[in-house]
């Protein structure tokens, strides 16, 4: 079979979404921490449909005050994040950074506010199997959110050296899948542990 | 001339790893990496097989006190854990490592340092585990750790926490060898290999990661909940804060049963490649065998309770599972039919490979069958955590990844060190092996019968189990003996075995195309394909290509176009057309770096708490030293 | 081309036909050899475990013909024909072969087998008559507790039961999950802390069934027996008759009441209750019918004298690990308490 060029002459290393090596990994843990998410809420649902007081006496259900202002500053951030990819998307580094800052401002003010909460509830994790699955579940996602806002550190560094620009920002596209995914995780765990049990 | 000379000059200098201690500690190469995964799961392989000789002795006779019966609870406990997580696994994911680049006509992995970061994972993994248990503190609650039995108030110590430690560093090994290949798989194939044209070996593969990807969290998640109720007094699976000792089972078969078809899946893809080696043809309905590895997969996450059946569930509601995991024979028969209807007719030559695949289809098959049997809830009732069990068991691993990996081993040596195994020494070893096996896990099946449960120390003399329980022991030295002979017939013919011409079974694949064994760039000349089997002329007959240099599948092309780059082709997923030039990462420490970080963690944890969040803050910066753009990438 | 197996195949071939015949004898023996013995599956006695083996030998005929016939089918595949003989063999004959054999015949036969097992576990799922034996049994780390709310009577690590009665079992374990088995009257079903698990068991002939923990449940899971008694009706209401009675009391001056005096005095009432008397722990065994019960040790030694001694002196050089101390007592001492427990029957 003639071929006019050389297999591969002129395919471009800068590639974005499905084409990136990047996309894939991020796709596959995404995949990998929904698994855990799924066990984590079956199992709340287990211990629930095991136990005939839910939450057992003695343990108040959450408040959602507190809890109500955090899911928006975490949403938020997610909001922010995606206009900020857009910018990169289209080539503008400067709006970018300003916008990714914007959303790990708003992640640690997710941040503080679970953190005033874990310090304030009257519970710890070994009251109960209900307290246990609980602070568990809502851990587990708060270190993600510590996760994603420690990695937009390096990045944002990088960005100020210059080293993202449109063709290079496949890490960018990575970064704010992962952002986005750990952000719409929350809302299944919320209605899990905030809503189902002061409705149920 | 002078221009490939230079060629190959420069993707040698490129590719190759560093000399030396450092070369060696920054290694990304797979087949660097797969070799080290080899001989490591070797050595974990021989480790456990040894314990069970032991246990073998114990059990000999009744009541004998060869050792206590705390250290036969650590031995049988470490064997289980060790040769699914530190064996069957890690080897059957080298196999992978090491062959799927070749055989999609890649240079490499997608990440490879990621690879060799779940190689350092592994490693220390392997040797808490084996460590602890020569310390007297190896994991003591079964490979399945039931609570309450697992929890601190009942085994006190450190052997379930060094078993919970391991699972985790096991998972994130697992997990990254799966990503790493269902990544590989889809993104840097051959132009013009398209799904539908790969080898089956390399759809196993696929789907096993696919299931790695599914079923590890759960056991993840599990480990992590027992060590907590350990550590700091969570209460999910203690009924007296509201928690439920059922729902560790549950969790934990949730992997646990894909876990075994995780096991078997490749074995089948190796299985599939020697028999269409060995037949000269291409494996007969390659589509219904692909899709029944597919169905294997999903069926397998659908039968769990079936582990479950004596603890009190329902009755009525296990019959689900009975008929998910009868009707899971299904599929594994297509593929058994697919081999048969392949081989049909075309008198092969019975060699080293070909007779461990036929080790592997008596021992399977009687396995699958038991395991029909065991499905059956009322059967299952009275064998269950009997002998019979731990005999269809033994059954359907040793002969879905055991025999697999033996007969790989005989086939794809000489691929990987350019020398033939001995033939002679090979069919010794296969007689020893397949003999041993059966004399020892067949009358398993009778003394499960006698009532002899399992996972017990030692037994009453006058019920009638001290005969089988003596011809298992005989079967066990014999097998090991087996092990044994093909251990030196690797290491004699390292040194000093025939050379071998790089197709010694005139097979089909890509990988045969290779030099034997592949330079660390794998091709000069990058592969394109037009059918499965691109050194056959005629797949129906399997006629080779007579041109050595394979003129028709290789051609010059544009890579490297970034000299001092790892470059391999990075193609699209469905049809494999060119799409971009993938940039492979080149010698790193960090994957070291991030190992340790995790181990101070996870090891740390078992001494104090106040290790994790130190281990994590390691791992960040590990992390973040691996990922930053080096000097080249700006 | 040449053929070089062909040499091979009419010798293997040979080989085959010879092995055969004996070598379906040797596997039916073997197979029938594993049928009795005390603790064993294929040897019932009871209506569950005969549920449970009549699937059995329907699967084990079935999986046998199976085996052998696809055994058959690989090595006709390698060994006999020829290349150009089965060219006539087309592509499509060869898929169909894979149809026939790989989907629609186990789709048959794992039909087969399911509706089989179904119908034995209805069978098992009968037993559920009002049945006004109850027993209830709660495993602990390694031995047995056995109670007859009915009739008041507390054992342990042995049961009686009248035959031809469907007898109610309720299961629970005070610490880790046990497992409760006696294979020939019906399979087991687990004793989870916390959950009560209940089957029903019967007899249908007299005799002594050896049961087994079948949960890993520590250190002396092996050492984990117990037995159940099948005996006519008669014989079953003397049994409870005697149970329900308090222990004897020792005659004055006898070397059995001084036994008494040391065992009331000695530890032995913080874990053992006898009925009747001071001791009334329940952290061990009842022993008030220590004498009656046909083993010590929870099934693993005859009740003898001498095996009494050993245990009572060290039951950690017995059965290491199992929660009962060694008695620090010598001579005479050690003589009366066990004359006083040799009594208790």
């Amino acid at each position: 079979m003639a071929t006019a060029t050389r297999a591969g002459e002129g395919m471009p290393v800068f590639v974005s979404g499905q084409k990136s090596s990047m996309w894939w990994g991020i796709f596959l843990l995404m995949l990998i921490e929904s698994a855990v998410f799924v066990g984590l809420i079956s199992s709340y649902f287990y211990l629930f449909a095991n136990a005939s007081v839910w939450p057992p006496d003695e343990t108040s259900t959450p408040s959602l005050g507190i809890p109500i202002i955090y899911t928006v500053a975490l949403a938020a951030s997610g909001v922010f994040a995606l206009i900020g990819n857009r910018a990169i998307t289209n080539g503008d580094v400067a709006t970018m950074r300003w916008w990714r800052l914007a959303g790990i401002a708003s992640l640690v003010v997710f941040l503080l506010l679970k953190a005033y909460e874990y310090a304030t509830l009257d519970y710890l994790w070994d009251e109960s199997a209900y307290t246990s699955i609980l602070w568990v579940i809502a851990g587990f996602h708060s270190a993600h959110v510590l996760t994603v806002m420690l990695k937009e550190i390096p990045i944002q560094i990088l960005a100020w050296k210059g080293f993202f620009t449109q063709e290079r920002r496949s890490a960018i596209e990575g970064a704010t899948m992962y952002w986005i995914f750990v952000v719409s995780w929350w809302f299944p765990l919320f209605a899990t542990v905030y809503f189902f049990p002061n409705y149920v | 001339m002078a221009a490939i000379t230079t060629r190959a000059e420069t993707l040698l200098a490129t590719w190759e790893a560093e000399a030396g201690i450092v070369g060696w500690l920054t290694q990304v190469n797979h087949k660097a990496i797969a070799t080290r995964y080899f001989i490591t799961s070797i050595f974990f392989f021989f480790l456990a097989g040894v314990s069970a000789l032991i246990m073998r002795v114990q059990l000999a006779q009744p009541e004998l006190s060869i050792i206590s019966p705390e250290v036969y609870n650590q031995l049988f406990s470490t064997h289980g854990t060790a040769m699914m997580f530190l064996f069957a696994i890690p080897m059957l994911e080298a196999v992978g490592m090491y062959l799927i680049p070749l055989m999609i006509g890649a240079r490499d992995m997608i990440f490879p340092r990621l690879n060799a970061f779940g190689y350092w994972v592994y490693l220390i993994a392997g040797l808490t585990v084996w460590t602890s248990l020569f310390l007297g503190n190896g994991p003591n609650a079964a490979w399945f750790n039931y609570v309450p039995l697992a929890n601190s108030e009942f085994t006190p110590g450190l052997g379930v926490d060094v078993w919970t430690t391991a699972i985790t560093f096991m998972e994130i090994a697992a997990l990254v060898a799966a990503v790493e290949m269902i990544a590989t798989i889809f993104k840097l194939r051959a132009p013009g290999m398209s799904l539908n044209r790969m080898p089956i070996l390399v759809w196993s593969m696929l789907v096993m990661s696919f299931m790695i990807i599914f079923a590890m969290p759960a056991v993840m998640l599990a480990s992590v909940m027992l060590f907590l109720d350990r550590s700091v007094g969570t209460g999910f699976f203690d009924p007296a804060m509201g928690g439920d000792p059922l729902l560790w089972q549950h969790l934990f078969w949730i992997f646990g049963h894909p876990e075994v078809y995780i096991i078997l899946i490749p074995g089948l893809g190796i299985v599939s490649a020697i028999v269409s080696a060995f037949a000269r043809r291409g494996n007969t309905a390659y589509s219904l065998l692909s899709a029944s590895f597919v169905a294997i997969g999903f069926l397998s996450f659908g039968l769990w309770v079936h582990h479950m059946y004596t603890a009190g569930l329902p009755w009525m509601s296990l019959s689900f599972f009975e008929a998910a995991s009868m009707s899971i024979a299904i599929p594994s028969g297509i593929a058994i039919f697919s081999w048969i209807a392949t081989l049909w007719g075309t008198r092969p030559q019975v060699k080293t490979p070909l007779l461990y695949v036929l080790g592997f289809f008596f021992v399977f098959i009687l396995g699958g069958i038991t395991g029909v049997m065991v499905a059956s809830i009322p059967f299952n009732h009275q064998v269950h955590d009997t002998y019979f069990v731990v005999a269809h068991f033994h059954y359907v691993l040793i002969g879905s990844a055991v025999f697999p990996l033996f007969a790989g081993l005989h086939f794809w040596f000489p691929k990987v060190s350019g020398k033939l195994l001995g033939e002679g020494m090979g069919k010794v070893a296969f007689w020893l092996t397949f003999i041993g096996f059966n004399l020892t896990f067949f009358p398993m099946h009778i003394s499960g019968f006698l009532g002899m449960p399992r996972q017990v120390y030692t037994y009453r003399a006058g019920l009638g189990w001290e005969n089988w329980n003596l011809l298992s022991t005989i079967g066990a030295f014999v097998m090991g003996a087996g092990a044994l002979v093909t251990l030196i017939n690797i290491l004699a013919s390292i040194r000093r075995g025939e050379d071998s011409v790089p197709n010694p079974w005139g097979a089909g694949t890509l990988e045969w195309a290779a030099p034997s064994p592949p330079p660390p760039y794998n091709w000069d000349e990058l592969p394109r394909v037009s059918g499965r089997y691109p050194l056959w002329v005629d797949d129906e007959h399997g006629r080779l290509d007579p041109d050595e240099d394979h003129q028709h599948i290789l051609e010059e092309d544009a890579f490297p176009q970034h000299p001092h780059r790892r470059e391999t082709p990075g193609t699209r997923l469905l049809d494999s057309r060119l799409e971009r030039s993938a940039i492979l990462a080149g010698a790193s420490i960090f994957p070291l770096l991030a190992a340790l970080s995790i181990a101070v963690a996870a090891i740390g944890s078992m001494l104090t708490l106040w290790l994790v969040p130190v281990g994590v803050g390691l791992a960040y910066f590990s992390i973040v030293g691996w990922l930053w753009p080096r000097e080249e990438e700006w | 081309m040449a053929r070089p197996g062909q040499q091979q195949t009419r010798k293997s071939q040979t080989f085959l036909n010879r092995i055969r015949g004996p070598g379906t004898i040797a596997l039916v023996s073997l197979v029938l050899t594993a049928c009795s013995g005390q603790q064993s599956i294929l040897d019932p006695a009871g209506k569950g475990a005969r549920d449970s083996a009549s699937i059995w030998w329907l699967m084990f005929w079935l999986g046998t013909i199976v085996f052998l016939f696809v055994l058959a089918l690989i090595l006709m595949a390698i060994f006999r024909g020829s290349r150009e003989r089965e060219a006539a063999l087309t592509q499509q004959a060869r898929q169909r072969m894979v149809i026939l054999g790989g989907v629609i015949v186990p789709v048959v036969i794992i039909a087969v087998v399911f509706a089989g097992s179904t119908r034995s576990l209805l069978g098992m799922g009968r037993l559920r008559d009002n049945s006004d034996v109850v027993i209830d049994v709660v495993a602990h780390q390694y031995w047995w507790e056995v109670h007859y709310p009915h009739d008041e009577v507390t054992t342990a690590n042995e049961i009686h039961i009248p035959v031809d009665r469907d007898v109610q079992v309720r299961l629970t374990a005070t610490d880790v999950i046990h497992s409760f088995w006696v294979p020939q009257l019906h399979g087991k079903i687990d004793m989870l802390p916390g959950k009560s698990n209940t089957i029903t068991i019967r007899a249908d002939e007299p005799g002594t069934y050896r049961g087994q923990c079948a949960q890993f449940c520590g250190v002396q899971h092996a050492n984990m027996a117990f037995l159940v008694i099948a005996s006519d009706e008669p014989d079953y209401r003397d049994w409870i008759a005697h149970q329900q009675q308090p222990a004897a009391e020792p005659s004055e001056g006898t070397l059995v009441e001084r036994g008494r005096d040391i065992y009331m005095s000695s530890a032995c009432v913080y874990c053992h209750t006898i009925d009747g008397t001071p001791s009334q722990g329940t952290l061990g065994p009842d022993l008030t019918h220590l004498g009656s019960r046909e083993t010590l040790g929870a099934g693993i030694l005859p009740n003898n004298t001498g095996n009494l001694a050993g245990w009572v002196i060290d039951p950690q050089e017995i059965k290491p690990g199992n929660a009962m101390p060694a008695v620090d007592m010598t001579g005479e001492d050690l003589q009366a308490l066990l004359e006083y427990l040799n009594s208790l029957d």
